[in-house]
């Protein structure tokens, strides 16, 4: 499990956010289905630059420090204020910002219990894509 | 004391909690994760992606405390 497990998490939460974009829409309400992306996208961002922050302070040099503090002046002012102001315009439910914003961990939870349950003996099958001689890439 | 003088005092109280676990969570966890770095270079990749995540989770409590304090704000006067 490396940092592409990051990657791969921010890519299934910007698709399951997109993926229920018509639905919510058709059967709620468009503001409440934009809102949970726009959630999905504020977590999606705040996660990415978290993980820029701790990358790029685990290898510190002189020519990193100055994206460090490029990197920390763009996570904690701006997308916060990014945070507060869609909270404070009400243009979305705040439960549909919630939402979205929760769905990221969901994806962490879900991928997570994925890899644990194929690494157990009892789910690996015979001739599986999911076996040990193919590892097919899952999770 | 009505319910809105209630929730006037408890909202930043709240908040000033909320703010005070993350940091002490986040803290902790990025001091062992660390000091497991330094321990075990050969593990850091793994160590970073969890530290990573850990961090994003307790921020999350926070934000969520926030959201909530927003919420109940306008209940307020």
């Amino acid at each position: 499990m490396g940092l592409e497990f990051i990657a791969r998490v921010i890519r299934t939460s910007v698709v399951v956010s997109l993926i229920q974009l018509p639905f919510v829409a058709l059967y709620f309400d468009y503001r409440y289905s934009l809102g949970i992306v726009l959630g999905c996208l504020w977590g999606v961002v705040n996660l990415y630059f978290l993980r820029s922050v701790i990358v790029c302070y685990t290898k510190l040099s002189q020519r990193s420090k100055r994206q460090l503090l490029l990197l920390l002046l763009l996570k904690f002012p701006l997308l916060y204020l990014v945070g507060y102001l869609l909270l404070e315009w009400s243009l979305f439910p705040v439960m549909s910002l919630v939402v979205g914003f929760t769905l990221i961990f969901a994806v962490i939870v879900l991928k997570a219990l994925g890899r644990l349950l194929l690494s157990l003996e009892g789910f690996k099958m015979e001739g599986s894509i999911f076996d040990s001689k193919g590892s097919g890439g899952a999770g | 004391m009505d319910y809105t003088t209630a929730l006037s005092f408890a909202l930043p109280l709240s908040l000033g909690i909320a703010a005070f676990g993350s940091a002490f969570g986040l803290g902790r966890a990025v001091s062992a994760a660390m000091d497991s770095m330094g321990r075990q270079p050969e593990a850091a990749a793994k160590i970073q992606v969890g530290m990573i995540i850990g961090c994003a989770l307790i921020e999350a409590l926070t934000i969520y405390a926030l959201v909530t304090v927003f919420v109940l704000q306008g209940k307020i006067g």
